[in-house]
C-alpha cells in the first residue's frame, strides 16, 4: 500500500438556518493513496459538493481534520493556505459560469499563474499558456477568443488547464461532466484519465452519473444524508452492494442495453431534511428492511477487506451476495 | 396499425439577423396508438424544435414549419385555426417539459392548475374540475389534501409527477416528454418513470419521449429514432436501434458511454462537433466526423430499410459489403 496523500477524518460541517442546524456533512473519514481516484457519489443535497469545499476550505470545516502530505489543512493560515492550494486544485461543474466572460482563454489560463507568482516574466507566462492549452487539447488558434466563442467541451478544457496550471497533486473534480453531451463527456473524461497517468495525479471525482464514476474511479463511497454509508472498491461496490440504499441506487440506472432488463428496487419518498436529523440511521425513513436497531446511529464497519458499510444489518441481510 | 401520428417532410428553419438556421430538415416520423418512441440525440440535433413543431408551437416570428404531412389521428393540424389548436392542446396532444420547476406557475396552488386543463376541455363545473384535479394527484402518488399548496412547497420530483398529472388531466392520446426526468435525481428519476409507464399503459397514450440518455429509451419506449443535425439517422425497433445498429452515429453515441459491464481503460469519443445549423454541409451531417466517411457520403443521403422498421439514412451502404464495427447481438 503506497503512502496516502490526503486523510479526512470526523470531517463536519453545520449551516445554521433559521429552523435549525444543516448538518450537510456529518463525521466523514477517508483516506486516497497517492495517484488513485476516490469516487463520491449520491443525489442532490447528500453533501458531496459541500464535503469537496470544505476539504480544500473553500467553506471552513464545522470540526474535523483534512491531512495533505501530512499537513493539517484545518489549521493554516490564510498565507500558508494558499501555498498549500497550489498543489490542491478544483475543477467545477459548470464551465458555462465559472469562466469570466470578459477575459480570453489564455487570459483565463494565465491568472492562477500570476496570482500565484509561479512564473513572473510575461515571455515565460505566456509559453506556460502554450503549453496548457496543448495539454489539454485547445488549439493555438484560441489563445485570444472569448468563452461565449466556445462550445461547453472546450470551456470545460479551460477550467481543466487553469486546474493545472500550478502543478498540483491532487484535483477535486465536482461534476467535470454533467453538463456536456455524452460525445463531448468521453472526450473531457479520457483527458482527465491521460492526465491523471502522465502526472500522477490523485483525484476525488464528484458526481451524481453512477456510470461515469464506476468507469473512472478506484475506489467509491457512497453519500447519503452528510454520512457515507458505503465505501469499497469500484468493482466490488457495483457487484456487491451491500446498503440498502446503494443497492437501490444502482439499480435504479437505466442501462442502455435490451438484455440488461433487470429487477428495479423502488424506495419511498424523497431525501428526507438534513436540519436536525434524529440520532437514527439516516436511511431509516426510506429503507426497506428497518427494523428496531435501525433507530441508533450507524457506524462504518469493514465487513471485506477495504468494503465499508454503514447498516448493521448488512451482513444479515446479504442484499449483495457477499 | 392505427397511427396516432403521421409527419412527412417536417422542415423548421429560423430566420435570424445571423442567417438562416436550419433546426429540422425533412423529417418523417409515424407512431401507432400505444406505441412509444424515443427521440434521442445531443443538444442542438433539433429534438426539442421537433416536438414544438408537432404542437405547432415554434414561435413564428423567427420560425417558418412546413411539412407535407402532419396529422393526428388523422385531424390535419398544418391548417388548423388557433381556437382549433386550443382545444387539441392538452386534450388530445400534451407535453411535459425539462424543468418542472419553471413549467409550474408559482402564483396557483397546483390543484387549479390540473383543475385549469380540465375546465378548459372539459364541460364540467369549478366543483367538478377541481375534484378531477384531486384525483389526478391521487394517481401520481400525491395525497389529495395537497392540491391547495404551492409549487414552492414541493421537491422537484413532486413538481414533476404535478406536471405529470396536469399532461394527463383530460386523456390525451399523444403525450410527448421532453427530458422529463434530467433534472431529478436517480431514484426520483426511477419513480417518475415507473409513473409513466403505469399511467400509459391504464390509458393506452402514445409517447414520444425526447431524452439524450439511451439508457432510458430502452426502459420506457417500444422504438427508437436518433436525431442528428435536424434530421432522423436511424429509426427502428428497439431490438434494431440497439441490437442491430447501423448508422455510424448511433455506434458513435453507444461507444462514448461508460459501460457499467465492461470497464474498458478509455472511452473512444465521436471526434469534433456537431456541424453549424446556419451552414449545413450539402452532403450527410456527419460526414466531416464519421470514422468510415467516403466521396459518396457528399451527395444528400436517402433512407434505406433494412427490415419493415429499420430505416436508416447512410449512403455508405452502397458501397459492397459495408458494415459497421460495433457487433450485432443476436
Amino acid at each position: 500500500m503506497s503512502e496516502p496523500i490526503l486523510e479526512v477524518k470526523d470531517l463536519t460541517k453545520y449551516f445554521k438556518t433559521k429552523s435549525g442546524t444543516l448538518h450537510a456533512v456529518d463525521g466523514i473519514n477517508f483516506t486516497i493513496e497517492k495517484g488513485k481516484t476516490l469516487g463520491l457519489v449520491g443525489e442532490s443535497g447528500c453533501g458531496k459538493s459541500t464535503t469537496g469545499r470544505t476539504i480544500l476550505r473553500l467553506l471552513e470545516p464545522t470540526s474535523g481534520q483534512v491531512i495533505f502530505e501530512g499537513k493539517d489543512i484545518s489549521t493554516l493560515s490564510k498565507h500558508e493556505l494558499r501555498k498549500a492550494r497550489k498543489d490542491m486544485q478544483f475543477i467545477f461543474q459548470d464551465p458555462y459560469s465559472s469562466l469570466d466572460p470578459r477575459m480570453t482563454v489564455a487570459e483565463l489560463i494565465a491568472e492562477p499563474i500570476e496570482f500565484n507568482k509561479i512564473l513572473t516574466d510575461k515571455k515565460e507566462i505566456e509559453e506556460r499558456v502554450a503549453e496548457l492549452m496543448y495539454t489539454v487539447g485547445l488549439a493555438p488558434r484560441l489563445f485570444n477568443s472569448y468563452p461565449h466563442e466556445l462550445d461547453g467541451g472546450r470551456r470545460q478544457r479551460i477550467g481543466v488547464a487553469r486546474a493545472l496550471a500550478t502543478n498540483p497533486k491532487f484535483i477535486i473534480c465536482d461534476e467535470p461532466v454533467s453538463a456536456l453531451d455524452v460525445s463531448i463527456q468521453a472526450q473531457i473524461l479520457n483527458l482527465l484519465k491521460e492526465l491523471q497517468q502522465k502526472m500522477d495525479l490523485t483525484y476525488i471525482f464528484i458526481t451524481h452519473d453512477l456510470s461515469v464514476v464506476n468507469h473512472f474511479s478506484d475506489d467509491i463511497a457512497v453519500m447519503y444524508l452528510g454520512q457515507i454509508v458505503e465505501k469499497a472498491p469500484s468493482v466490488e461496490l457495483f457487484e456487491h452492494p451491500m446498503h440498502p440504499y446503494t443497492q437501490a441506487l444502482l439499480s435504479a440506472i437505466p442501462i442502455p442495453d435490451l438484455k440488461a432488463k433487470k429487477e428495479r428496487i423502488l424506495i419511498k419518498g424523497e431525501i428526507t431534511s438534513p436540519i436536525d436529523p434524529p440520532q437514527e440511521c439516516r436511511f431509516y425513513k426510506r429503507c426497506n428492511y428497518t427494523c428496531e436497531e435501525c433507530r441508533k446511529n450507524q457506524k462504518l464497519v469493514e465487513i471485506s477487506p477495504n468494503h465499508f458499510v454503514a447498516c448493521q444489518r448488512a451482513m444479515e441481510l446479504n442484499l449483495g451476495n457477499l | 396499425m392505427d397511427k396516432v401520428l403521421d409527419v412527412k417532410n417536417l422542415a423548421v428553419r429560423f430566420e435570424t439577423e445571423d442567417g438562416v438556421v436550419r433546426a429540422v430538415n425533412g423529417l418523417d416520423l409515424e407512431l401507432g396508438k400505444g406505441r412509444s418512441i424515443g427521440l434521442v440525440g445531443e443538444t442542438g440535433a433539433g429534438k426539442t424544435t421537433t416536438a414544438l413543431a408537432l404542437l405547432r408551437l415554434v414561435p413564428d416570428p423567427p420560425g417558418v414549419v412546413e411539412c407535407e404531412k402532419l396529422e393526428l389521428d388523422g385531424k390535419d393540424i398544418l391548417t388548423m385555426s388557433a381556437k382549433e389548436l386550443e382545444s387539441v392542446r392538452g386534450n388530445d396532444i400534451s407535453m411535459i417539459f425539462q424543468d418542472p420547476m419553471t413549467a409550474l406557475n408559482p402564483v396557483f396552488t397546483v390543484g387549479e392548475q390540473i383543475a385549469e386543463s380540465i375546465l378548459l376541455h372539459e364541460n364540467v363545473t369549478k366543483v367538478e374540475s377541481m375534484k378531477r384535479a384531486m384525483e389526478m394527484l391521487e394517481l401520481v402518488g400525491i395525497p389529495a389534501e395537497r392540491a391547495y399548496d404551492y409549487p414552492h412547497e414541493f421537491s422537484g420530483g413532486m413538481k414533476q409527477r404535478v406536471v405529470i398529472a396536469i399532461a394527463l388531466a383530460c386523456h390525451p392520446q399523444l403525450l410527448i416528454a421532453d427530458e422529463p426526468t434530467t433534472a431529478l435525481d436517480v431514484t426520483i428519476q426511477a419513480q417518475v418513470l415507473d409513473l409513466m409507464r403505469r399511467l400509459r399503459e391504464q390509458y393506452q397514450t402514445s409517447l414520444i419521449m425526447i431524452t439524450h440518455d439511451l439508457g432510458i429509451v430502452a426502459e420506457v419506449c417500444d422504438e427508437v429514432a436518433v436525431m442528428y443535425a435536424g434530421n432522423i439517422v436511424e429509426k427502428g425497433t428497439l431490438e434494431d436501434g440497439f441490437n442491430h445498429t447501423k448508422h455510424p452515429y448511433t455506434e458513435g453515441l453507444f461507444n462514448s458511454l461508460p459501460n457499467i459491464n465492461d470497464r474498458k481503460a478509455m472511452l473512444t469519443p465521436i471526434k469534433g462537433l456537431m456541424p453549424d445549423p446556419t451552414h449545413l454541409p450539402e452532403g450527410c451531417p456527419f460526414e466531416p466526423r464519421c470514422p468510415y466517411a467516403g466521396e459518396d457520403c457528399k451527395q444528400p443521403q436517402s433512407v434505406r430499410s433494412f427490415n419493415e422498421t429499420h430505416t436508416v439514412r447512410c449512403s455508405a451502404y452502397d458501397r459492397p459489403g459495408f458494415h459497421i464495427e460495433r457487433k450485432e447481438i443476436d
